[in-house]
Parts: C-alpha cells; structure tokens; sequence
C-alpha cells in the first residue's frame, strides 16, 4: 500500500496567494474608496478570514487529506469538520484528467481528476510525482491485474 | 504528437474576439480607400488593431499548445498556456467514438472527432477535438471497427422512403417552433425583417381565406395552424437532412453507424456498452407494426435527444437480424398491469375529455353567447385528449414485463409513444414500487425500473399486481420494502 498527502508546498503556495488577495482587495478598497473608516473595516475582515485560512482552516484541511493507494483501489480521507472517504477501483476509472499549474514542480497545484461510473474523486493538491503515480497505477490497473494473475 | 486543426484557432481567438465586436464595426464603417484616409483610419484605430492582434495571437499560442498524443492503449489531449490540463482516455474505455464533417469542413480537410465513455458529465462529451481527415483517421484506426468477416448480414438497411416515414412521424412542429425561435433570437434584425413579412403575408392569406371559406374557423386558428404547418415541415426537413443515408453495420461486438447530409456522422459504437435497447412506436405505427430502435449508449445522439440506431422497420424484419442486441419483439409480457385498472391508464384523460365536453356544454345552455366562441377551444382540447384515451387504452392492453435469464424486456408507455425496453439485466440500477392509497385495496402497484445511463432513464409500468412486482423484484435480486 502506497500512502500519501497533498504536497506541504501546497500549503505555503495557498497560504500566499490568500495573503496576496487579501492584499490586492486591501489596495483596490484603497484606491477608490475615500472613506478611511470604511477600508479600516475592510482590512480587519480581510485580514480576519486571512488569519482563519492561512493559521486555522487550510492547515487543519492539510492535516486531514491523506490517500491510500494499493494495486486495485485508491482510497482518499478528508475533511475539517465533515470527515468523508472516498474509494475508487482502478478498474471502474474511464479517463484520468491532469490540471498542472505553472511552477507546478515546486508549488504543489497538481489536480487529479478520475472519471469513474456515475462522478468522478479529485485528488487535489499532490505533488508532481504522487500526481504521476496515480496516473500511471490508473491507466495500468488492468493491466497489472492479468500480469500478477 | 499532433496538434489539432489550425482552424481552431481561430475558434479559440473567436471566444475573446466577440469583445472588439463593435469597435470592429467601427473601424471597418470608418475605413476610406485612399493613403490619406488610411493613415487617419490607422492612427485613430491602432489600439483597437493592436488587440485584435494580440487575440489572434492569444488564439494561435493556444492552438500550439493543444497537442494529441496518441499510444498504443490511449489517447492524450493537452490544452491550455500556463495551465496545463491534459485529459487522457484508454481505447479500451471508449464507448463511442464519432467523426463529425460538416460541409464546409470537407473542402478544408477538417474532421470533429468525439471520444465518449461511460463515465464524465452528463450529456456532454469527454473528448471532442477539430483535427486534421488524416490525423482523425489515424485516432479512428487506433479504435476498434466492425470485422467485416463477422458482420452481421440480416441488418435491415433503411431506404430513404423509411427516412422518409420516420421524419414524418416523428417531426413535430414544437420542435420546429423552437427552431423558429432560436433563429429569430441569433438571426437578429435580419429574421425579424424576413419573419415580419413572412407573417404580414401569412395575416393577408388567412384574411382571404377567413373571406372566402364557408367554415366559421377564426382566423387566429387558421394562422396558429398556419405557423404548426411550416414548423412541422422545418422539423421534417431538419430530421430528413440529419438521418439522410443512414447506414448501419454490425459485427455482435462492435456497431458502425453513419448519417446525415449537412454533417455526415460516422460513429463506432460499443455493443457491450449499450445501456439498454429501446424500441418506439406511437398510436399510427403501433397499427402499422412498424418501429424504430433506439439506443442509450454515451456519445450517441447527444446532440439530437433521439438516438436512432435504425429507422422504421417492420417488427418481423427485425426478428432475423437484431437479436443479438437483445431485441425479442415476439415475446409477450409474463406479469401484466391489472385488468380493472382501466382508470389508471385511459380513465383520466377519458374523464376529462368527458369533463370539458360537458362543461362547455353547459356553458352554453347557460350563456348561448358564448357558442360561436366555445367550439374551437373545445375541439382543440378533445382532440388531444381522444388521442391520448385511446393511446393509454392500447398502453392498458399491451404494457407488462418479462425477465429472462440475463435480459429483461419492458412495455410501457410516455407521454404518446410506446416503448419497448430490453436491456441486460445487469445494468438495471434501481427498482421501484409505489403505491397510492386507492391502490392499497386493489392490491396493486406502479414498478419502476431505473437503468444505467448518462442521463435519468427510468420506465414505469402502471397497475401491475403487488405479488407479481415482489416477484419481479426477488427475481431481479432486489430487495423491496412495501
């Protein structure tokens, strides 16, 4: 049995880019917003849901995604306050979709979406190799299965 | 390694394009022929041209970066400049593969090639690229076909009089109507000015006609009836052209399909992926013995909400050739509705054509005024309503389910048409029995059955004997709370 998590890069690369929208609401509530007790409120509720996603909920969210892969089956946990897993046969996954971001290799933003009867188990957030696992053990599952039998 | 058509990118420029749409216009209306006036037209038009630029440019980037790559077991699509997203199918998953030319495709080489499976989003194809003829031949090589030393040879080849048969019982002048709508909305000015005109004329003939008939028919009737004509012959016309020569092969495993005139359509089709087979009829072809057959399989018909795998056939030439999808047109319905259960299937609509001609009637002998007004809206309503009586009548006598040893065989009816449903056994998914309160002391039941499929697919035969549905269910190894 393979196991593994989102990519701890990940976090940092999500974690950033709230800081940088936060910011970015921050500059425009700025630039054309005169009201200075108006853009005080909203820089506190920015920085209020950034402190709640960088420090409480993405980290929590981090902690709690982990897969685990054997020949046959992958099986992916999850969730904050809802726990829910999820399990897939390799031999019931139609066709894999692979999203990769820029400087993927280094932020972690990998997206593996399998396309199984009847909906379908994302795989957010794996690192590049995980991501090519996964890739590689569905479109092989058939395979392997009459190799070892 | 492929890239897709160089055609598409202009359709992907096309998706941001539509933005400059007006200061397009405007450039070209203020645009002069001679070096004066086309250096003033540059000056004041350059920011514009530099996006337009930049759109194209947008365009052909993205059309560079979409790539096919095609192995030995699967086909890869990736698209996408900085976010890469890359969608791979096995060949072994494909249910139905197509090729899709229009006519202005033919002279340009370019093909649309569609990848379905049984998975994905609903009614929606997984993989559809424009690529060149040569590089879709090249996918559709790689994709298993009719073995022509296997082919099935008792397949009935519709002619074009049954093209023909089947537009004409199956156009419908909603359809057309829609039609009519959808041009009206995208044709703009254009279709107004012309469907303007077109009515003005049709007001000026229905006058006429208002004039000179002796019937009393008003002369809303007459343009309502007017407009359902020419709908029904827009939706007739539009069936012929999309089933002309159509062409089916089959070998038990694999099923070869093509049709159309405007867009030719080839599809290779997966017979061990066909949800379930559906034979259709309405009241006239019930009478007739005729039928067509339809298909639930993904990617098939998603475009046209009727997936016809043949066109009309006499029941019996279907017996010799079709049995190997499952088609057993002989057999008759093992558990049948109850025989009292008259009102369940023709009863309602019986009683409410009842119902309104009685009312109307005593409308009438309570306000003779309104005679000359009542008697079109009532003959309007009986008519649908008689149709429908008899309809549920004939569905009364011959709905019913049969299980066989791996196959299950429904006859039912929806709406007008009747349908006759036989599918493997294991790709039912669901099994349903409701009971009203009226049922309760009859004993009996509505059993729905659920099968596998891309969108809900569910049929429902009414009235049948509690015990006979529990039986149904115990031998379809469902369990079954009442």
């Amino acid at each position: 049995m393979i196991k593994f998590k989102p990519a701890r890069s990940a976090l940092f690369s999500l974690q950033l880019i709230v800081i940088f929208i936060s910011l970015l609401l921050l500059g425009i509530a700025r630039m054309f917003i005169p009201v200075d007790v108006i853009v005080g409120i909203i820089a506190i509720a920015a920085g209020t849901v950034d402190i709640f996603m960088d420090f409480i909920y993405l980290p929590l969210y981090f902690a709690s995604v982990r897969c685990e892969m054997t020949n046959d089956k992958i099986t992916r946990h999850s969730g904050v306050i809802f726990k829910t897993s999820q399990t897939v046969r390799f031999s019931t996954v139609q066709y894999t979709t692979l999203v990769v971001t820029p400087f993927s290799k280094h932020t972690g933003l990998n997206f593996v979406i399998m396309f199984v009867y009847g909906g379908q188990m994302l795989l957010l957030f794996l690192s590049y190799e995980d991501a090519q696992k996964v890739l590689e053990y569905a479109g092989n599952a058939e395979d392997r299965k009459k190799g070892e039998e | 390694m492929y890239h897709e058509h160089f055609l598409r990118s202009f359709r992907y420029s096309m998706k941001s394009l539509w933005l400059l749409i007006f200061p397009i216009i405007r450039g070209v209306s203020a645009f002069r022929f001679n070096p004066e006036g086309f250096y003033a037209w540059v000056r004041g038009a350059w920011m514009d041209i530099f996006v337009f630029g930049i759109i194209l440019l947008y365009g052909l980037v993205r059309w560079y970066c979409s790539r096919i790559t095609l192995t030995d077991n699967a086909i890869t699509h990736t698209e996408g400049i900085f976010f890469k997203i890359s969608r791979t199918i096995p060949f072994d998953k494909i249910s139905s593969a197509s090729t899709e030319t229009l006519f202005f495709l033919f002279p340009l080489r370019a093909t649309v090639v569609c990848c379905d499976t049984r998975a994905g989003f609903f009614k929606s194809t997984d993989m559809r690229i424009l690529v060149s003829r040569d590089v879709a031949n090249k996918i559709m090589s790689r994709i298993p076909n009719v073995k022509h030393e296997n082919r099935i040879k008792d397949i009935p080849v519709p002619t074009f009089r049954s093209v023909l048969l089947f537009a004409f019982f199956f156009s419908s002048g909603f359809s057309g109507a829609v039609y009519l709508a959808a041009f009206f909305f995208k044709g703009g000015d254009m279709a107004h000015d012309i469907i303007g005109m077109s009515l003005d004329r049709i007001n000026k003939t229905t006058d006429r006609i208002s004039e000179t008939a002796l019937l009393k028919i008003p002369r809303t009737a007459i343009l309502v009836g007017i407009l359902f004509i020419v709908a029904w012959l827009l939706s007739f016309t539009m069936n012929v052209v999309k089933y002309y020569k159509f062409r089916m092969t089959a070998d038990g495993e694999y099923i070869s399909i093509a049709c159309g005139l405007v867009k030719r359509r080839r599809y290779r089709i997966k017979a061990d992926h066909i949800n379930y087979t559906d034979l259709r009829q309405n009241l006239l072809m019930k009478l007739r013995r005729a039928v067509t057959i339809n298909i639930s399989c993904p990617g098939y018909g998603l475009d046209s909400n009727l997936p016809v795998l043949l066109s009309i056939n006499k029941k019996q030439k279907i017996d010799r050739g079709m049995e190997v999808f499952g088609v057993h047109t002989l057999g008759r319905p093992q558990y049948r509705p109850c025989w009292t259960s008259f009102f369940s299937y023709g009863g309602i609509p019986a009683s409410c054509a009842a119902a309104v001609y009685v009312l109307s009637q005593y409308a009438i002998e309570r306000i003779p005024f309104l005679d000359k007004y009542l008697d079109f809206p009532v003959i309007m309503l009986e008519i649908p309503l008689l149709w429908f009586t008899a309809v549920k009548t004939v569905a009364h006598r011959t709905s019913g389910i049969s299980i066989y040893s791996k196959d299950i065989m429904i006859w039912c009816s929806k709406g007008t048409a009747f349908h006759t449903v036989v599918a493997k056994r294991k790709n039912i998914v669901k099994v349903e029995i409701q009971q009203t309160i009226t049922q309760i002391p009859w004993k009996t039941c509505d059993m729905v059955i659920w099968f596998r499929g891309e969108s809900r697919s569910r049929y429902k035969v009414k009235s049948m004997y509690l015990k006979d549905a529990r039986e149904i269910a115990e031998k379809l190894h469902h369990d079954i709370l009442v």
